[in-house]
């Protein structure tokens, strides 16, 4: 039986053929322009899968999770609730994690609604990472070409030792971050299965930037970094927020940095990504007015949350602003049975092998002890919460 | 210009990999993979379904078509939302069934 915490070699080794260049390829690098990828057009701003049948697929299962939102989920919620009832429990009543646990997996309905979400999840990684494999000379010179091209840039660190604990598959995505060549490709396309109703046109990451006008008022913004930028969706969006503003956007992943930077040249935006641990920067001190995190604070270690805090505050000016945005950095709810098991299941079984750390963890205390003065009711980014902790350094 | 060697570096490192491909999320091994493959059907029967619309669209709109004009067609905004609905229908109609909620065993007495 093999060791799930055994590493696997990732595709790089399957991939590393010296294959000679194609002619597209080097007329574009002669050029010095992109060489752009793009079958079947685009719609707004999303660029669409190479294959009609594979876009088809991915549609059904957007159209699916949508149809589990409205009615298999529906049930499993009645289930949920009928079961604490019949255990003696009130819904809003907390429980031990391993009796929530044995309590909901035990009910049909609650254990197809789990299935149905890994397996659907499951099948459209799966589909997305066979399109791009199969047709992976192409799509890796696109990657290539657009490595020296701008606006913004694209500084790859291959020495970097990327720790253990960014090395894990999470949201079941094949390679994780870090392991699959076509990493950026892949988790692009899986969001529009992944977040209700598509993220065709980065509408979520748009949505959840709503509030950045009110925790910047009244402020300089002369530079902006985005720490764990993944596709970099939301650092486009700050940037189209922030126009003026020099915005950097990090992350460990080498092949989510290269796909971010190539969409970001396409859209002829200016953003300088960066491959290096957000908690252990190569940025001076006090060097930026707005530090901030996407869903980035739950893919970590509790240890390397705080030590982001701490790094966050070190390069934020005096006055600075920092300002993650997650699933528990505002009212979403925790402390219930269902919210601990729902905690649970994006843990085991979503491969978030660091979701209950961070469900335990208390954010706005981690940034009390990086020195930021703290406020619990800051704006609300994310649209599942009505506030969003955000932390200011002293002036 | 870039040569082989730029394009060969894809920067991926080993990785940890998941055991979800060995989970048993149901009752037993069977179900769980038989429901998986009635998923599968559903998206193999869309995908189908969805590029007869394809064909049928524009072929109302053509008269002839070619298969690169079935890959790059893009459906209208309307088009797209009328799609959508008749997808969320045949979903429904489907899979709505797997949502039921039921709680009367077999050798349960008539209770009236």
């Amino acid at each position: 039986m093999m060791n799930r915490r055994s590493l696997f070699a990732a595709t790089a080794a399957s991939a590393l053929s010296a294959q000679p260049v194609s002619k597209a390829f080097a007329k574009a690098m002669d050029s010095g322009l992109l060489l752009d990828v793009e079958d079947r057009g685009s719609i707004g701003l999303f660029e669409r899968i190479g294959s009609l049948n594979v876009e088809s697929g991915l549609d059904f299962h957007t159209g699916y999770r949508v149809w589990m939102a409205k009615s298999l989920h529906r049930s499993a919620l009645l289930q949920a609730f009928k079961l604490l009832r019949e255990n003696g429990y009130e819904p809003t009543d907390d429980m031990p994690l391993d009796e929530a646990v044995a309590l909901f997996t035990s009910d049909p309905i609650i254990a197809l609604d789990l299935h149905n979400w890994e397996r659907t999840q499951e099948i459209m990684w799966r589909e997305i990472k066979n399109a791009y494999d199969r047709d992976a000379d192409r799509y890796l010179e696109e990657l290539a070409s657009a490595e020296t091209q701008g606006p913004g840039g694209l500084e790859l660190d291959k020495a970097l030792d990327i720790p253990d604990y960014a090395k894990y598959e999470i949201h079941i995505q094949p390679g994780g971050y870090v392991g699959d060549r076509f990493a950026g490709y892949i988790y692009y396309h899986g969001q529009n299965v992944v977040f209700p109703n598509g993220n065709y046109q980065d509408n979520l990451q748009v949505s959840w930037s709503r509030g950045f006008p009110e925790a910047m008022k009244g402020r300089k913004v002369e530079r902006v970094l985005e720490q764990g930028c993944a596709a970099g969706q939301f650092a486009m969006v700050l940037k189209r927020m922030f126009p003026d503003a020099e915005v950097w956007a990090d992350d460990v992943a080498g092949p989510m940095l290269r796909f971010a930077h190539m969409r970001t040249v396409e859209h002829k935006l200016k953003v300088n990504y960066v491959q290096q641990l957000s908690e252990q920067s190569q940025f001076p001190d006090n060097h930026f007015d707005l530090v901030t995190n996407n869903l980035l604070v739950h893919e970590m270690p509790a240890d390397k949350v705080k030590a982001l805090a701490e790094e966050s505050f070190r390069i934020l000016k005096p006055g600075g602003v920092y300002y993650p945005l997650d699933s528990y950095s505002g009212d979403q709810p925790r402390g219930t049975a269902l919210a601990k098991y729902n905690a649970w299941r994006n843990y085991r079984w979503n491969h978030e092998v660091w979701w209950m750390e961070y469900y335990e963890l208390d954010m706005a205390q981690a940034m009390r002890d990086a020195g930021f003065i703290v406020d619990e009711n800051g704006p609300a980014g994310r649209t599942d919460t009505t506030r969003n902790v955000i932390g200011y350094k002293p002036a | 210009m870039a040569g082989s060697a730029q394009k060969a570096d894809t920067h991926t490192t080993d990785f940890f990999k998941s055991d979800t491909d060995r989970s048993v999320l149901l009752q037993d091994l069977m179900t769980d993979n038989i429901v998986t493959a009635i998923i599968n059907l559903g998206a193999e029967q869309w995908t189908t379904r969805r590029r007869l619309m394809v064909i049928e669209q524009l072929l109302s709109e053509h008269g002839s078509i070619t298969t690169e004009m079935i890959e790059a067609y893009i459906p209208s905004p309307e088009v797209t939302a009328a799609w959508e609905q008749e997808r969320d229908a045949f979903i429904t109609r489907i899979y709505d069934v797997l949502a039921r909620r039921g709680d009367v065993p077999v050798d349960a007495k008539l209770d009236y």
